[in-house]
C-alpha cells in the first residue's frame, strides 16, 4: 500500500512543501522507506539532468525575422487588438457582394439586341429605298407639269 | 517585484524594443535550452528548436496576456516545438560520451556521496527509456514549479503531482536495486 505522504515527499524534494507541513513530514521521513526512495530518485534525476549552457542568440536577427514573418497587410489596423472582427467582417462583405453580383448577372432581364451589336448595312434595301424615292420624285414632277 | 519587471519588459517588447526581449529570456534561457536538449537529445536539433521557440515567442508576444505566467507559456511553446520535431519523424539520438561527462554535479557533499557510487549515464538512459509522458514530467519538474507544470500540461496541480509520482516509481523500478538506498 503506497504511503499517503508521497505527494509531500515530491513537494519537499523540490522545495515546495509548505513550512508548516515540513517538520511533520521530516518526522515521517525518518521511518518511511518509500518517501526516502522518492527523495533519492528525485536527487538522482536532478543530478543527472544538470542545466546545459544555452547557445547565444542574436535578438536583432530574431526581431528581423519577426518583422518578416508577421507581414502585416492592413497596416492601419496594427495595434488595434479590439478590432479583430474587422477581418471576418471584410471577408463576409466580399462574399455577400460576390453572391449578389452573381445572382444579378444570371437573373437580370437583358435587351434582346445588344446596343453594342454591330450594324450591318443591307445595300439591297438602300437601293430599293432610293428607287422608291426616285419614283415619287418623278411622279411629283409629272404632277407639276400637268398643272 | 520580479513579475512587475517582467510585465514591464513584455510591454517594452510589445512596443518594438527588441533588446528588451533579450532581458526577458535571459533568466530562463538555460532552463529552456536544458529542457529542449534533454527532450530531443541532439545538440543541433536542440539549438534549432531553441531558436524556433524564441522566434515564435517573439512573434506571438503581442497576443500574450500579461497576467499569465510567462515562463509556463515559454515552456508550452517549446513543448509544442518538441512535439513537432518528433512528429516530423525525428528520433532520439544517443548522447555522446564527452557531453554526458560534464553533467556531474558539484553540489553538497551529501549529494556527492549519493551519486558517487552510480553512473549518471545509466540513469539518463533509464529516463530516456521511460514512456514519453513520464519522461516529459520528470524533465519539466527540473525547470518548473508544480504550479507551472500544471499550467503547461493544462491539468490540475494534483494531477501533475500524481503523474510525477508515477514516473518516479517507474524510474525507480527501472533502475532496480543497484540504485536503491
Amino acid at each position: 500500500m503506497p504511503c499517503k505522504q508521497e505527494n509531500n515527499a515530491l513537494l519537499y524534494a523540490y522545495g515546495e512543501l509548505e513550512d508548516a507541513k515540513t517538520p511533520a513530514f521530516l518526522e515521517h521521513l525518518k521511518n518511511c522507506k518509500e518517501c526516502q526512495n522518492i527523495l533519492h530518485i528525485c536527487a538522482l534525476t536532478t543530478a543527472t539532468l544538470a542545466p546545459k549552457t544555452a547557445p547565444e542568440f542574436c535578438v536583432p536577427q530574431i526581431h528581423a525575422a519577426e518583422v518578416k514573418t508577421s507581414g502585416f497587410k492592413f497596416g492601419f489596423l496594427k495595434g488595434m487588438h479590439g478590432l479583430r472582427w474587422v477581418y471576418p467582417a471584410f471577408a463576409m462583405c466580399a462574399f455577400a457582394l460576390a453572391i449578389g453580383f452573381t445572382a444579378f448577372e444570371f437573373t437580370a432581364k437583358k435587351p434582346l439586341v445588344s446596343i453594342k451589336q454591330p450594324v450591318s448595312l443591307n445595300l439591297e434595301d438602300i437601293d430599293t429605298d432610293l428607287t422608291d424615292l426616285e419614283t415619287e420624285i418623278d411622279d411629283l414632277f409629272s404632277y407639276m407639269e400637268e398643272l | 517585484m520580479k513579475e512587475i519587471n517582467e510585465q514591464e519588459i513584455i510591454k517594452e517588447v510589445k512596443n518594438g524594443n527588441a533588446e528588451a526581449f533579450g532581458l526577458l529570456v535571459e533568466q530562463y534561457k538555460e532552463s529552456l535550452f536544458s529542457f529542449i536538449f534533454y527532450s530531443v537529445k541532439n545538440e543541433a536539433a536542440a539549438q534549432d528548436i531553441y531558436q524556433d521557440t524564441l522566434v515564435k515567442v517573439l512573434t506571438k508576444l503581442k497576443d500574450y496576456h500579461e497576467e499569465g505566467n510567462f515562463k509556463a507559456w515559454l515552456f508550452t511553446v517549446a513543448r509544442n516545438k518538441i512535439t513537432d520535431y518528433f512528429r516530423a519523424g525525428n528520433k532520439f539520438a544517443s548522447l555522446p560520451e564527452d557531453e554526458s561527462a560534464d553533467i556531474f554535479p558539484s553540489k553538497e557533499n551529501t549529494e556527492k556521496d549519493v551519486i558517487s557510487k552510480i553512473s549518471l549515464d545509466n540513469i539518463l538512459e533509464k529516463i530516456e527509456e521511460l514512456p514519453e509522458k513520464d519522461k516529459e514530467i520528470i524533465l519539466l519538474r527540473q525547470y518548473l514549479s508544480f504550479k507551472e507544470i500544471a499550467e503547461v500540461l493544462n491539468c490540475p496541480l494534483g494531477t501533475a503531482l500524481a503523474r510525477l509520482n508515477r514516473a518516479i516509481k517507474k524510474l525507480q523500478n527501472s533502475l532496480g536495486e543497484e540504485y536503491a538506498l
